[in-house]
């Protein structure tokens, strides 16, 4: 169970970096929620929690590719911890932005499955370092 | 918390859920004697990398004892606990030597201004002690606590 968890959540991600809407949707429960951070809330004008598989998979399957230059996206799973309902994915992000600035950023997923799909998942990183690479523009 | 978010619902790690608890809440109260008990001699602390910069140390800090000097600094010039700060438990994962804690600071900083954010941290333990430690949390709106736009 725990097992299965993990490589959903691991599935999870890769398909967002991918921005494959259809296999991030086989990963969650329909009326899935997507805590975000307080400042993502503000900066990116998205409501928080994102609610529903369908506005979720839209809105994450299109940031990797309008923000990364998808070629040279790399994550690594750096820790996977699952016990009962709960997986937690610490993984760093590597890619370069559209302007070609390097990006190199870690994360922490929690998720919350039921019945094997994602019902609940709370996002958190350097979102001050995110923010302000983004804003960069190539030297 | 349900009983299943409870630290110590899991009988293979609940000791380590306890601590990682323990040292998070400890860090509030000030109770430094505590939070020497958990933590390995030669424990690492992996901030987030815009509060490296910030802090112009390095990253990760090194050694228990600079560890719990940086939270001690932390505590006496940034943060304004005797309102009532506090750490809100949300959750808490452990799977071997790894917990993973996500909580809420809901305090107030040395200006007086109410902050209110999210953390995750994630615990690694080594022999019963802290070995490693990464926190997460949402870094653009904690400094827009600290140094608002005006």
């Amino acid at each position: 169970m725990s097992a299965a968890d993990k490589q959903t959540a691991r599935d999870y991600l890769a398909a967002s970096f991918a921005g494959d809407r259809a296999a991030m949707a086989r990963c969650m429960t329909p009326d899935c929620k997507v805590w975000l951070p307080k400042s993502a809330e503000t900066n990116l004008g998205l409501g928080n929690p994102l609610v529903g598989r369908d506005r979720i998979t839209e809105i994450f399957s299109g940031i990797a590719g309008s923000v990364f230059d998808h070629g040279t996206l790399q994550f690594d799973v750096t820790h996977a911890v699952a016990e009962g309902d709960y997986v937690v994915t610490h993984y760093r992000l590597r890619s370069r932005t559209k302007a070609g600035v390097p990006y190199d950023n870690t994360y922490l997923f929690l998720f919350r499955f039921e019945n094997g799909a994602i019902a609940e998942c709370w996002e958190q990183t350097d979102t001050a370092y995110a923010f302000a690479t983004f804003q960069k523009e190539k030297s | 918390m349900s009983d299943a978010r409870k630290p110590g619902s899991s009988t293979m790690s609940a000791d380590n859920k306890q601590k990682a608890v323990d040292y998070l809440v400890s860090g509030i109260s000030g109770d430094r004697a505590k939070m020497e008990t958990l933590v390995a001699d030669d424990m690492k602390m992996w901030m987030p990398q815009s509060a490296g910069k910030l802090v112009s140390g390095p990253n990760p800090v090194v050694g228990g004892k600079a560890i719990l000097d940086l939270v001690d600094n932390s505590r006496k010039n940034l943060w304004d606990h005797s309102g009532g700060g506090k750490r809100i438990i949300e959750h808490v994962a452990g799977d071997g030597d790894i917990v993973a804690v996500h909580c809420r600071l809901v305090t107030k900083i040395r200006s007086g201004a109410a902050y209110d954010n999210d953390y995750v941290f994630l615990f690694r333990f080594e022999n019963g002690k802290i070995a490693e430690l990464w926190e997460f949390t949402d870094t653009a709106h904690a400094y827009s606590v600290f140094a608002p736009k005006s």
